[in-house]
């Protein structure tokens, strides 16, 4: 599914260490991860993140102070449904500092089951219907 | 930076092409069919539409299966539905946390003055 990776990254203003502390920390995350971030920044911790009203369950799979944070989350109930996240700090190109995401869906299952059940029908019928746009003016 | 499109355009890319989705409904609507039944009563050659269904097959949206001596094309849209549902949604949630970020270390650099 390499296909379905995100790669997202943001420079900021503030060093490596300083950005670290957003990103390495409970209090930090929840400062911008998600609205609630109940789980301890540690290898092997267990806990919840909440975003909209969304619980989503997250397990702490790596650490690597100042540099890089890997987690797996998913919906409550459903870890087969998750995806893996490793949240990566670097000096940046200037005197700041980079921040790079990449999220990977789980390999053994569709990434469809993870999404709302609106949004799934909605992207079959765009895929059918640009496919039967396609029959009648052909 | 905008990586991790790869499905959206790979899906807007190969239905961009009248012919591939023409090949697609037909393959949707009737089940699995030759290249050689495919070109059946069309204007483009069953060179050309063998060409347009190995795109569909590269995009996920058509597999091959074997029957005799005759290879059949049959649709598949649900994998890059699939990939397709997944950015759509998951990623625009990181471009709106990583900007929530740049300005909490904003607002910071700001006290920080």
């Amino acid at each position: 599914m390499e296909r379905t990776t995100i790669h997202r990254s943001v420079e900021l203003e503030v060093e490596p260490a300083e950005a670290w502390e957003l990103v390495g920390e409970r209090e930090g995350l929840e400062q911008w991860l998600a609205d609630e971030v109940a789980v301890d920044v540690a290898p092997g911790a267990e806990g919840t993140v909440t975003d909209d009203g969304t619980v989503r369950k997250v397990r702490i799979e790596r650490v690597e102070p100042g540099r890089e944070l890997v987690f797996r989350w998913w919906p409550d109930g459903d870890e087969d449904q998750g995806s893996s996240v490793v949240i990566s700090v670097s000096p940046g190109d200037g005197s700041g500092s980079a921040v790079r995401v990449i999220e990977v869906p789980h390999a053994s299952t569709g990434p469809l089951a993870a999404c709302s059940t609106s949004l799934r029908w909605e992207v079959r019928a765009l895929v059918l219907w640009t496919c039967s746009a396609g029959a009648l003016v052909r | 930076m905008t990586d991790g499109q790869g499905a959206l355009d790979t899906l807007f890319g190969v239905l961009a092409d009248p012919t591939r989705r023409s090949l697609l409904t037909r393959l949707l609507e009737h089940g699995p069919a030759s290249a050689t039944r495919l070109a059946e009563g069309s204007p483009v050659t069953r060179q050309a539409v063998t060409k347009h269904l190995r795109a569909l097959v590269d995009a996920d949206l058509a597999t091959t299966q074997r029957e005799g001596r005759e290879v059949l094309y049959r649709a598949t849209p649900e994998p890059l539905a699939e990939a397709v549902a997944w950015l759509v949604e998951a990623a625009p949630a990181w471009d709106d946390r990583l900007d929530r970020l740049r300005r909490r270390t904003k607002d910071r650099t700001r006290h920080a003055d």
